[in-house]
């Protein structure tokens, strides 16, 4: 999952960087609204923390504008104003939820989880697909209740796979959502990464969890969804 | 006992006082120059009249070979009737030669003082009758010497004029009087112009005062009428001030968006600290939570000069953000408040009321959250009801005995009341809680002073 932060102060900014990072996201940063609305409009993002007191253009403003432009995802208000006064108009202005400074980290990962989970359209932080179960709390996949022994970076894959269900995703869009923005990735990897996946999935070749389309990419299979 | 100052006084009552003073200097002196004209043009009408008449006598008059000739009736007739206030002598040789037949009742007067030849006197002296009181007023009397020839000498002799003032008293007493009525009359008129001038030239002021009067009360933000070029630099500096003070409201919210800005991002960032034990996190939070509540209370601000502000549109917002604050809880948020219903009040302060107490409802709730008012005796009743389970007697007295303070009974709710208790308390407003009809809680604000907006208003959520 790929997160921008925008956040001017240069000390939290890097600390959150680390923390998110720390806990498997890609992470861009923008430490003013310019920087911001740029990125915005270039990257296809999971999820959007943005703080309201920045320079050049305001939090508000920034939200108003990628909001007209049709930019979608999610995005979460963190700022030290608390009147809710100025909730109501980050609300208004298109943000979709308010985190007051100062936070628990915790409390940051779990609004975080919890809106790229409902932007998918998934109500429930447990995500069940036939006997394939995913969990986004504790980051774990289970196939008929058993555990399965993945690295970050696999679940990762599935994760992005299970939150856009219909969706051909493509290698490109994958690297992009798991790594870091200037990691530059030999996209054999993710081919790697997938073939993994479906072994640990699927040992037995019933299920067919991930469809390849050629040339396009990866579907999760419709069966899966009932 | 001390004066009430004339600073003290209304600009209309001080002018008609001095109107009255002008009038009560000015009414005497008009009469007084009236009456002394005319009475002087009046005497002096009386002297020539008596002049007239001792020519008349002059004429007469003859002295032969030592001997005074003078016929007993004249051709004068006031002299010839006795009582008609007009007497006539004529003295030769220091005697008494000749007295009109008007003389009848009448001593002789005493005269030693005669005008010499070709000499007149104009006067008054009084003359003593016998069947008059003698302290009447003197009598006008006019004197002339002629020259006569005896004998191959000549001879002064005085003609002498008395008259009773009685009808020229009268007359002049007639005068005065039709002269105070009219005076009365015009300083009335006069009067009645001057209350009618100060009326028409206060106008504007008291236009302004009213305006102002409204400015205060938030109905207006600036003056906006027509006034003349006096009032006119006064309204531009009012405007100014109201402005500045708008102004300087404003900045002063922002100063303190901005120093919670700074005070907190360092606050976070101490927080993410990973190695930062985890005891540190309990007065962290108390320093984040006393921050908080003193930037509230300081941009609290319940002037007098307050617009009412529609109660309807605003938790309508509210209700709006709370879905998405709440969204995983699919709540059902129901505002039923009339929309006519309003509030004289900061909109900050409102929206932090309503929206600490809309935010603990719904953190309560299962399901449905309600927020509707009532008008009665006076007070407006604002009730925000919730599903959850409900607060017993015992944690609501706590709850509202420890509003003030920085407690919490779940949730961070705490914060939330006692920001609620502060704005209350700055708009003499309480808050109480009882068992909802939705079974959870219910939150009673009552606030005094409600405004119902007239229906014909814009509506203010479009």
């Amino acid at each position: 999952m790929r997160l921008l932060v925008v956040e001017d102060d240069a000390r939290l900014l890097m600390q959150l960087d680390t923390f998110l990072r720390g806990n498997g996201y890609s992470v861009d940063l923008a430490d003013d609204g310019e920087k911001a609305l740029f990125l915005l409009r270039e990257h296809p993002y999971d999820l959007a923390i943005v703080d309201i007191g920045l320079p050049k253009i305001d939090g508000f403003e920034l939200i108003r504008t990628v909001r007209t432009e049709k930019v979608e995802c999610p995005i979460l208000i963190l700022t030290a104003r608390e009147r809710w006064q100025e909730k109501v108009e980050g609300l208004d202005a298109g943000a979709d939820d308010y985190l007051t400074k100062p936070f628990h980290n915790e409390e940051l990962l779990a609004r975080i989880k919890a809106h790229i989970r409902r932007a998918s359209g998934q109500p429930n932080p447990l995500i069940e697909l036939g006997p394939i179960a995913l969990d986004t709390r504790s980051e774990e996949i289970y196939i008929n209740g058993e555990t399965l022994d993945l690295t970050a970076y696999e679940y990762k894959v599935m994760e992005y796979l299970v939150m856009h269900p219909t969706k051909v995703v493509s290698k490109t869009e994958l690297t992009e959502h798991i790594y870091d923005q200037d990691f530059d990735l030999d996209s054999n990897v993710i081919e790697v990464f997938v073939g993994r996946l479906r072994k640990k999935l699927d040992p037995d070749g019933q299920l067919k969890p991930i469809e390849t389309l050629r040339g396009r990419g990866y579907r999760l299979n419709k069966s899966l969804n009932g | 006992m001390a004066k009430p100052s004339m600073l003290a006084l209304s600009l209309r009552v001080r002018s008609v006082i001095l109107a009255i003073i002008g009038l009560v200097v000015i009414v005497p002196a008009i009469f007084f120059t009236v009456e002394r004209s005319y009475t002087s043009s009046l005497e002096q009408a009386k002297y020539n009249e008596l002049k007239l008449m001792s020519l008349a006598m002059i004429t007469e008059f003859e002295l032969d070979d030592g001997a005074a000739f003078m016929p007993q009736q004249l051709f004068e007739e006031q002299l010839n009737l006795p009582g008609s206030g007009f007497i006539g002598y004529i003295i030769w040789q220091d005697t008494i030669v000749w007295r009109s037949l008007s003389a009848l009742d009448y001593m002789d007067p005493n005269v030693v003082d005669l005008p010499s030849i070709g000499q007149e006197y104009q006067r008054t002296m009084s003359i003593s009758n016998q069947q008059y009181s003698a302290d009447r007023e003197p009598a006008f009397y006019y004197a002339f010497s002629a020259e006569y020839e005896n004998q191959g000498d000549f001879e002064k002799v005085s003609f002498l004029v008395f008259n009773e003032q009685f009808g020229f008293q009268q007359s002049r007493q007639l005068f005065i009087r039709t002269l105070r009525q009219w005076l009365a009359l015009l300083a009335v008129v006069t009067l009645a112009i001057i209350v009618l001038i100060v009326q028409r030239v206060l106008a504007p002021v008291n236009s302004i005062i009213g305006n102002i009067e409204a400015a205060e009360k938030g109905q207006v933000q600036r003056l906006t009428e027509v006034y003349p070029p006096e009032l006119e630099s006064l309204k531009s500096s009012i405007n100014q001030l109201l402005e500045s003070e708008a102004d300087q409201r404003q900045r002063y919210k922002n100063a303190l968006g901005d120093l919670a800005h700074s005070l907190k991002t360092p606050l976070a960032i101490i927080k993410g600290e990973v190695e930062l034990p985890a005891t540190a996190d309990e007065p962290l939070a108390q320093i984040s939570n006393i921050i908080e509540r003193q930037l509230k209370r300081a941009v609290i601000s319940n002037t007098a000069r307050l617009a009412p502000i529609a109660l309807h549109p605003l938790a309508q917002k509210l209700c709006n953000a709370m879905h998405k604050i709440h969204s995983g809880k699919a709540l059902s948020i129901d505002n039923t408040m009339a929309e006519s219903i309003a509030i004289k009040a900061d909109e900050t302060d409102i929206m932090e009321l309503f929206g600490n107490l809309l935010d603990n409802a719904c953190k309560a709730a299962q399901q449905q959250v309600s927020i509707s008012a009532e008008i009665f005796e006076q007070a407006i009743h604002i009730y925000f009801d919730d599903d959850g389970e409900g607060i017993d007697e015992a944690d609501a007295t706590r709850i509202l005995q420890r509003g003030s303070r920085l407690d919490t009974y779940s949730d961070g709710q705490g914060l939330g009341l006692s920001v609620v208790s502060d704005i209350l308390e700055s708009y003499n407003g309480h808050l109480r809680i009882e068992r909802s009809l939705l079974s959870g809680a219910r939150f009673v604000v009552i606030m005094p002073e409600p405004v119902v907006l007239d229906e014909s208003l814009p509506d203010q959520h479009h």
